[in-house]
């Protein structure tokens, strides 16, 4: 119950902002003798998905030398499947544009039938080796498919997964921006840093295609957004690459591509990518400072640097919210 | 709380609730912004990626400034004092500007009450003001009135969560402790219940009532759960208790048979009451409360009763749970106007959001299964974990 609400909804409707039979509907719910469940519903519905994944995770580790790989293969996809048509059956039909979705279970039944398939290929591929050396291109697979299934059922959440399994098909991975050159993974880390520079400019030209295209053009926040951070992601990996003074040349593409981004952000108004840029920004300039100066002085430049990335934020979001 | 804050909360809750009827289609554009020019509030509200950002961008210039004085162990009770001083005074300003809300006073406040706690454990343990248990016993306090006093001032529901918290630890520090739990956990939430909707309270302060609410329902459940019994959860708190390693080496069946059996009963009765009082009241915090209760209920089953593998019990639990939402959705949708007893499955006026892209990252990573490398052949690993291509390897 809100009594503020109750209040103003009282005073809104004596100054006629709201009608008689809007104030008594949302008045019911102000009052609390209307209550929806539908979010513990889908709490429900995520946890049982998860609790789902977990088990047959565990299944497949725990019994695969039992029941014989093949039946086990067989018995994921058949569930798999089961899930998709479950979500088919109460999905909107196809269109390009957004469509409301109609049932509260589509969703999650959706995404276990993703992750089902996704696991499925995987164990397949452990076991079988249908692709032999060239086994990482399941990845490429899979990602396919969340293509599919993401456009066809118009969900956000798979397409997250759609992108993410693209880039790890690449080799990209979230711990890549620190990871260094001289670490195990060795000379591979150059490499991982222009394919998630290349996924991110992919994601970015992708997703304005498609927006501009009026395919699914509701799905370019996630495009830009994954392609955003991906880009920024591969350059700070090359900013806190180790000794040597190649990191240096990172810093000014940092430097340039920050500007450039946050100059079309603003342009754009687009918060989200804004902020990381700024982020980006922010953090590779902790690495010129740390390289600059050590000690108090150092720590003295870092409060001084993190205050003006500060100012920076507040300042532009004044602006925006100014400029509208 | 200053009067002007209070307010300024009041009018938040009607603005949200504005922009809920305008999702949901319930109003229009231009009724919209008739109802924001009616309940004006002048502070920026930004996205919760740029609160972030900014909470650690404050928490870097604070620390930063911090450790950049370097004082030396001699001189941390007197400069975190004055720290957390300034921070006060930093969060007073912040919280009845346009910054308020912005992540700028979160930081602020949450720093503030930081130094302030660390100089209070300075003069407690480094200084030995008090005998190491007695400062232990007097920090816990500390804890518990400087949460409870922020929460107070501020309106931050986090505070007094930790101060009721704080409260329960502290609590447990005395013999007797069970007890002790279970009558303030009753008379905590008989009290946040009974001003839960109080009128003269702003919205900060109800939240932070609410807060208290299922603190307290957790320490109720906490004091009469059947392996906290086993394991003397609350007891291992106290000065002279059996310490932390009870937790996980039990002396099972460290209380009598009856205690056993009222215990086991708690533990199976107390989430279907939470769950019966919020269809009662519809409250979705008590449904919260006993949801989560019932899953511990379940964990807890699971620990003493192994009646199957526990890829089985997991399976199993999630078809269950899939199972129950989608039998409670149906039964609500086919019932007359879509509702029973108040509770409806429709969304009212929340604009409907699909899973977001984290949660199903989380969801991805946990059913995972990923490929083997051709060196590990035969290793099968669920739940995310290397992969390699295009020459490169990674985590994912």
């Amino acid at each position: 119950m809100s009594p503020e609400t109750v209040a103003a909804i009282a005073r809104l409707r004596d100054e006629r902002i709201l009608s008689d039979a809007q104030a008594d509907a949302f008045g019911r719910v102000a009052r609390g003798d209307l209550l929806s469940i539908r979010a513990e519903l889908r709490l429900l519905l995520y946890a049982g998905v998860l609790l789902l994944t977990s088990g047959v995770g565990i299944f497949l580790k725990e019994n695969h030398d039992r029941i014989g790989p093949a039946a086990i293969a067989i018995a994921v996809a058949v569930a798999a499947v089961a899930c998709l048509a479950y979500a088919a059956r109460r999905s909107p039909p196809f269109s390009w544009d957004a469509a409301a979705s109609t049932h509260v279970a589509a969703d999650y039944a959706l995404l276990l039938s993703m992750i089902l398939i996704g696991a499925d290929l995987a164990y397949a591929e452990t076991q079988f080796r249908v692709l032999g050396p060239h086994w990482a291109y399941h990845l490429l697979l899979v990602s396919l498919i969340y293509f599919a299934a993401a456009y066809r059922f118009d969900s956000r959440a798979v397409l997250t997964l759609a992108l993410t399994s693209f880039a790890a098909w690449r080799g990209v991975s979230v711990a890549m921006p620190f990871a260094h050159s001289s670490d195990a993974t060795g000379g591979s880390t150059g490499a991982v840093r222009l394919n998630a520079i290349g996924c991110g400019v992919l994601f970015i030209a992708a997703g304005a295609l498609l927006a501009r295209a009026r395919r699914r053009a509701h799905f370019e926040p996630v495009w830009i957004a994954m392609g955003t951070i991906l880009l920024f992601a591969g350059i700070l990996s090359g900013v806190f690459e180790g000794g040597g003074g190649r990191w240096m040349v990172w810093e000014l593409v940092l430097l340039v591509l920050g500007g450039v981004v946050l100059a079309a952000c603003y342009r754009l108004r687009r918060p989200f990518e804004f902020a990381i840029a700024t982020a980006a920004l922010y953090v590779g300039g902790l690495r010129l400072l740390a390289e600059a100066i050590r000690g108090v002085g150092g720590l003295l430049l870092v409060a001084i640097w993190s205050a003006a990335a500060l100012i920076f934020l507040i300042a532009a979001t004044r602006r925006m919210r100014r400029a509208g | 709380m200053r009067k002007a804050w209070a307010d300024l909360s009041a009018i938040e809750e009607v603005r949200d609730a504005a922009r809920g009827w305008k999702a949901a289609g319930g109003i229009d554009a231009s009724a919209l912004s008739a109802i924001e020019a009616a309940y004006p509030d002048p502070r920026i509200r930004l996205h919760g990626f740029w609160r972030v950002l900014i909470f650690v961008l404050v928490s870097a210039v604070v620390n930063a400034l911090f450790f950049a004085m370097q004082p030396g162990s001699s001189a941390i009770f007197g400069a975190s004092l004055i720290f957390g001083g300034l921070l006060v005074g930093a969060t007073e300003a912040l919280r009845g500007s346009r910054y308020s809300g912005t992540g700028l006073d979160a930081a602020s406040s949450f720093w503030a009450l930081t130094y302030l706690l660390v100089a209070a454990a300075d003069l407690l343990f480094r200084q030995k003001a008090l005998p190491d248990e007695t400062a232990v016993t007097a920090m816990i306090a500390a804890v518990a009135v400087a949460g409870a006093l922020a929460a107070w001032r501020w309106g931050f529901w986090i505070y007094m969560a930790c101060a009721i918290a704080a409260s329960f630890v502290w609590a447990g520090r005395f013999p007797g402790a069970r007890p002790l739990w279970i009558a303030l956990s009753v008379f905590g939430m008989w009290l946040a219940w009974r001003r839960r909707d109080a009128r003269q309270l702003p919205p900060d302060h109800r939240r932070c009532l609410a807060a208290m609410f299922a603190i307290c329902a957790a320490a109720l459940y906490v004091a009469v759960n059947l392996y906290s019994v086993d394991h003397r959860v609350v007891e291992a708190i106290a000065a002279d208790g059996p310490g932390l390693d009870s937790l996980v080496t039990v002396q099972q069946h460290a209380a009598g048979p009856f205690v056993r059996l009222l215990s086991g009963l708690a533990t199976a009765v107390l989430p279907a009451v939470f769950l019966a009082w919020g269809i009662r009241a519809r409250r979705t915090l008590l449904l919260a409360v006993g949801l989560a209760a019932a899953a511990l209920s379940a964990v807890t089953l699971r620990y003493y009763v192994h009646v199957a593998p526990l890829w089985v019990i997991l399976s199993a639990c999630g078809a269950i749970l899939v199972g129950a939402a989608l039998a409670v959705e149906r039964a609500l949708r086919k019932r007359p106007g879509g509702e029973w007893r108040g509770l409806t499955a429709a969304p009212l006026y929340e604009r409907e959001r699909g899973i977001s892209p984290l949660a199903a990252l989380a969801a991805h990573a946990v059913g995972g299964t990923h490929v083997s490398t051709p060196e590990e052949q035969g290793r099968l690993e669920t739940g995310g974990g290397e992969y390699g291509g295009g020459g490169a390897t990674g985590r994912y």
